[in-house]
């Protein structure tokens, strides 16, 4: 049988966001929680790992880059799912968030239908 | 002088003329008397007669005078005039002054002394021909009125020569002077790492592309000035050998203020994203849910309306801060990836640190200088980090970017640690060039991971490509060679496979395409062909062929390469499924491919999650080509299959490339056994030797 996977943890220092994240991710029926930077982050992913994280690039005390690592080197979060959502729009810094183990990078400013549509899909497969 | 000389000659002139004529007076006077005027002729003439003798011989005496002594003496002063003012080396050669024999050697001794002293004067001791001193002037007159300021040093560093424009660029320093040391102005470092790079490109041969100048940054005077470099090496074909020329300009100001701007430029866009990104979300969650209840209505308008401000705010500034920048000039230049880590290989070996590097040359873009000081630092912090001495660098060619991928044993070093460096400082104080300034200035980040090889980790730092130089397409095989030791280490060759006899054993020539270079970056596999053959014989009806679903697109570079396009892999095996079957078909044969690392290295990615293990014995071309034909050092597939006869109409397929391996290998045996190659264990042994021999190259 097919677990459903709909739980999200949104990670990022900037409440705007944060709020209209959570009450979209609501409405289309995932399970939300928020962080505000890495080390927030990794506690509440301790507590219960997420399906799928939706991450900001830039928070003070542990950014983006660093726990995208932190997860790929836990084995048991290997089927974690990390959507980088940032303002590095940079090519250079997105092929960095690739290669270090991010599935989705998204550039802000994006539209929250082609983001929702990402993470259905994404949790699907 | 020669006033005073006319003047005694009119007189001396006067004196004989007044004696004529008192003379011929007296003649006149006697004719005109009385009766005893015969008488007085008588008396008379033979006076009249000595008078006109005396003046006749005084005439004489006095032209005597004139051509002996005053007429050369008026030669030796304009010989001696000439020497002074028009040609210094002249001699002064009188034939009919006898009597000023000595005037006149006096006079030559002194002229020559005089030439002496101005001669050491010039201080050009080597400049003894007249043609040389032309020279000099022509070319004093040429650089006087260059608006770069241009030194001419030899290979010390010691200034020979310098223009105007350079004292007025160092803002007249007293550093700048003939003789003295050009590193006493400008930083000693980046102008020896040119010049070493330039003679590295002197070395290498005619046939290739190459350099002959180099831009860098260099500041001068403690750091106070930032000037834009040119450097060319002279040869001189004498003692010292070579001489250098540098010509800059003053980039100070255009820098840091170039500098200032594009920083706030790029932090001003990035402060953009996130109002935006509110912006939109509010304003398409209030679009999207028209039944939202009238709290969250009410706060979603109140975030729509303050991000709609902060935004027009941002987007003043920004609109400001565009109209005043101008374009940025980084001074980056095309070198070649090699040359670049060469010389940080050998700056590092003085703090006992080995780096070795693999894969092709390619061109990059870059600051060379800030380059190369930035892959020492980055090497110098992976042995600390690590605990280790030797490093392995891989060139690898990108989509849109050439990669350094440094290779340790150990652990990836953590983002944090990593982030920590991009304040250092690659110069000493007080001049400026951090980490994140040759990053940004190369559009650059670097990370670290894990290795795809178990126990390694990685430190990736993209570079920019050659413009120019790689503007045509890359011609096949675009990729870069992959060449190294892992092949041959694992698996070790077994003792009973080392002494077997190549001419009894059956191998299989095989050939890959892939979604791009990296395996552990996520490309694939997306066809895999393979061809029997012996020593003898190539079975070209026992062939494997097949296309590969990637389970990822293609890109369309890669399409470019091997015409291999998403249509034709959809419905496709999985790779594993293909490895399984390839396999069955290779059974225990050797594999023979070309640059096999890189195939390997696709081929091993998936040991870890399917059940293929290729543990055969595998043979490179490559290297048995550099091996055997070891006086060049062209040993691309088309370069090898040119100079062994073979044709090249299947090129870019697997398949085609697998037949074309097969018939390279077939023709390479026979050189090989006149090389004493012919058992496996041989071949295994000169290909190591082959890749030891051509380590970065």
């Amino acid at each position: 049988m097919r677990v459903e996977r709909n739980r999200i943890l949104i990670i990022d220092d900037e409440p705007q966001i944060v709020r209209a994240l959570e009450l979209l991710m609501q409405r289309e029926g995932f399970e939300v929680r928020s962080a505000s930077d890495g080390i927030e982050a990794l506690s509440a992913i301790e507590d219960g790992a997420p399906d799928l994280i939706l991450l900001d690039l830039m928070m003070p005390r542990m950014d983006g880059f660093e726990l995208c690592q932190k997860i790929r080197s836990n084995p048991a979060w290997k089927n974690m799912i990390i959507v980088i959502l940032t303002a590095k729009g940079r090519d250079i810094e997105r092929e960095k968030g690739m290669a270090l183990g991010a599935d989705h990078y998204v550039t802000k400013p994006f539209s929250t239908r082609e983001v929702v549509q990402l993470i259905k899909s994404a949790l699907e497969h | 002088m020669r006033k005073r000389a006319a003047l005694l000659l009119v007189l001396l002139a006067v004196i004989v003329l007044a004696q004529c004529l008192v003379t011929a007076f007296a003649v006149f006077y006697a004719d005109g008397t009385s009766a005893d005027s015969e008488q007085f002729i008588r008396l008379r003439q033979p006076f009249g007669i000595w008078i006109a003798l005396i003046a006749g011989l005084q005439t004489a005496v006095f032209f005597v005078i004139y051509l002996t002594i005053l007429k050369p003496l008026n030669r030796l002063a304009e010989d001696a005039k000439a020497i002074t003012k028009v040609n210094p080396s002249g001699k002064i050669d009188i034939e009919s002054a006898a009597l000023l024999e000595d005037i006149t050697d006096a006079c030559n001794a002194l002229g020559n002394a005089f030439l002496e002293a101005r001669r050491a004067t010039i201080g050009t001791a080597s400049a003894g021909s007249q043609k040389t001193e032309e020279h000099e002037v022509r070319l004093d007159s040429l650089l006087k009125d260059l608006k770069e300021g241009i030194v001419v040093c030899d290979e010390m560093g010691r200034i020979l020569r310098f223009n105007a424009a350079a004292r007025r660029i160092v803002h007249d320093s007293d550093a700048l002077r003939i003789n003295g040391s050009l590193y006493a102005i400008c930083a000693r470092q980046p102008i020896e790492n040119a010049i070493e790079l330039l003679h590295q490109e002197l070395t290498r041969s005619e046939s290739e592309e190459k350099i002959d100048r180099l831009r860098f940054r260099c500041s001068a005077l403690d750091g106070s000035i930032q000037l834009s470099c040119c450097l060319h090496l002279l040869p001189s074909g004498k003692d010292p050998s070579w001489y250098f020329v540098m010509s800059f300009e003053d980039m100070t100001e255009t820098q840091t203020t170039l500098l200032r701007k594009q920083i706030s430029l790029v932090s001003l866009i990035e402060s953009m994203r996130s109002p935006l990104a509110n912006l939109r979300a509010s304003a398409e969650g209030l679009a999207a849910y028209r039944d939202v209840d009238p709290q969250v209505r009410t706060e979603l308008e109140g975030i729509i309306l303050s991000e709609t401000e902060r935004l027009s705010n941002f987007f003043q500034a920004t609109a400001k801060e565009a109209e005043s920048i101008r374009i940025s000039l980084w001074a980056r230049e095309d070198i070649l990836s090699t040359d670049l880590l060469q010389c940080a290989a050998r700056h590092l070996q003085e703090v006992h640190i080995t780096l070795t590097f693999t894969g092709h040359p390619l061109w990059v873009n870059v600051d060379d200088n800030a380059m190369i000081l930035l892959i020492e630092f980055v090497a110098r912090r992976i042995a600390e980090h690590a605990g280790v001495s030797e490093l392995e660098v891989e060139t690898l060619l990108g989509d849109k970017r050439t990669y350094f991928a440094f290779m340790w044993k150990g652990m990836p070093i953590p983002e944090p640690q990593l982030s920590g460096w991009s304040g250092a400082q690659l110069v000493p104080y007080p001049s400026s060039l951090s980490v994140a300034d040759v990053l940004r200035q190369h559009d650059s980040e670097m990370w670290s991971k894990r290795h795809q090889r178990d126990g390694y980790a990685t430190l990736v730092l993209p570079v920019p490509f050659s413009q120019q130089k790689s503007s045509a397409p890359v011609p096949y095989p675009s990729r870069p060679i992959y060449t190294s030791l892992e092949t041959f280490l694992e698996p070790p060759l077994l003792d009973a496979a080392a002494t077997q006899p190549l001419s009894a054993a059956t191998f299989v020539a095989f050939d890959i395409e892939t979604t791009g270079l990296l395996p552990a970056e996520g490309d694939r596999i997306v066809a895999i062909a393979g061809v029997v053959m012996t020593a003898n014989r190539i079975f070209i009806g026992d062939v494997f062929h097949s296309l590969v679903n990637p389970g990822r697109l293609i890109p369309g570079n890669a399409t470019r390469v091997h015409g291999i396009t998403n249509e034709m892999v959809s419905g496709q095996p999985s790779v594993d499924q293909v490895l399984k079957a390839f396999q069955v078909f290779a059974a225990d044969a050797v594999l023979v491919g070309y640059d096999t690392a890189f195939d390997m290295s696709f081929i091993r990615s998936r040991e870890a999650e399917s059940a293929v293990r290729l543990r055969n014995p595998v043979l490179d071309i490559l290297l048995l080509s550099m091996a055997v034909h070891s006086h060049t050092p062209e040993h691309s597939l088309d370069a090898i299959a040119r100079r062994l006869g073979i044709d090249l109409d299947k090129r870019h397929t697997a398949l085609g490339d697998a037949f074309i391996t097969a018939q390279i290998f077939s023709r390479l045996l026979p050189h090989m056994e006149e090389r004493g190659i012919v058992t496996l264990g041989q071949a295994y042994e000169a290909s190591r030797t082959a890749l030891k021999a051509n380590r970065g190259t």
